[in-house]
């Protein structure tokens, strides 16, 4: 246990969960910042918000995961951008696994929209545990990264 | 923790005001508020489809439609006004709204592919389509609005007769008509 303490503390482990993290939140937003009316579709697809929201959703949310990213790569306000990443894991997990439980034959909406086949579960599973690693990841970020002050 | 909390809220402002920013810079700003894509069917109530056997029977037709019109600009016809009356008749192009990869997997035998959302880079396939034309237009099924949508980008650039075969590719399906993919061309 004190030896995972340890290398939760590490600072290049630390470093390596941040940008990975924070590279793959910023590469998720970039299609739906292109494409919000994409993003809408997808979010309407999960049926879980009002149909009216979804655009306003489509509009916001590729940008909170953008700065997040962002602020996490730099190393700036992380444990805002953590607070953040986290909320947006918990939210995605809690969508993803209501769409599995109902069985909905939908793209996932996590990266590129309409890359693969809706046809199958997979994709929704794969997000789902992606996003439960990247959940552990953010743990020792919050815990121990020290800010950059810029 | 306040701190962090702080950051957190300061960074969603930040998101906020950019998402407006940037839309409100668009070429097509997009609505804030998502509208639902009404259609109607062409003549007959969604629950009980007469059957129409022959073309002497013939679709309602919607008149012309100006630019910019959305609403009503197209009707929906169900699945065996799609499969009776316009695919067995050869009366019209079907049209799959769906991304190319599930066009590939498998789409209405003879129709094109336009994604809803690139319909200018597929200008070539609609060349040779005339305004006038019959086209019928779907996605996978009730649930989608890509048809819809295309629905839409075809009547501003001009056409006319555009119908939306609402129960679209999960439909004819299950009913088990021609279908293709493009493994097997």
């Amino acid at each position: 246990m004190a030896k995972l303490q340890a290398i939760m503390k590490n600072e290049f482990v630390v470093m390596s969960f941040r940008l990975i993290v924070g590279i793959f939140f910023i590469y998720a937003s970039l299609h739906k910042i292109v494409e919000p009316l994409e993003f809408a579709k997808d979010i309407q697809n999960y049926k879980l918000i009002p149909y009216a929201y979804t655009n306003l959703i489509a509009l916001v949310l590729p940008w909170i995961e953008f700065l997040a990213g962002l602020f996490l790569v730099l190393n700036y306000m992380p444990k805002g951008a953590v607070i953040l990443i986290n909320g947006m894991l918990l939210v995605f997990i809690v969508a993803l696994s209501s769409a599995i439980f109902r069985g909905l034959n939908i793209h996932c909406g996590c990266t590129s929209a309409g890359g693969s086949n809706p046809g199958s579960s997979t994709e929704l599973w794969i997000s789902i545990i992606r996003n439960i690693i990247f959940l552990g990841m953010m743990i020792p970020v919050l815990k121990y990264s020290k800010p950059e002050s810029l | 923790m306040v701190k962090p909390i702080l950051q957190a809220i300061l960074i969603v402002l930040l998101a906020i005001a950019i998402g407006i920013t940037t839309n409100m810079t668009r070429k097509h700003p997009v609505g804030w508020i998502a509208q639902k894509k009404a259609v109607e069917f062409a003549g007959i109530p969604e629950e009980s489809p007469p059957v129409v056997d022959s073309v002497s029977t013939p679709l309602e037709l919607p008149p012309r439609y100006q630019h910019g019109s959305t609403l009503e600009a197209f009707k929906a016809v169900t699945l065996e006004q799609a499969y009776h009356d316009i695919y067995q008749q050869k009366m019209g192009v079907f049209i799959d709204a769906r991304y190319a990869d599930l066009y590939a997997e498998g789409h209405i035998e003879g129709a094109i592919n336009i994604p809803y959302d690139a319909v200018m880079d597929y200008m070539d396939q609609l060349a040779d389509i005339p305004p006038d034309q019959l086209v019928v237009v779907y996605c996978d099924g009730a649930d989608c609005d890509a048809s819809k949508l295309l629905a839409e980008e075809l009547i501003t650039l001009g056409y006319s007769r555009i119908f939306v075969f609402i129960g679209g590719w999960n439909e004819w399906l299950a009913a088990g008509y021609p279908i293709s993919s493009e493994e097997h061309e």
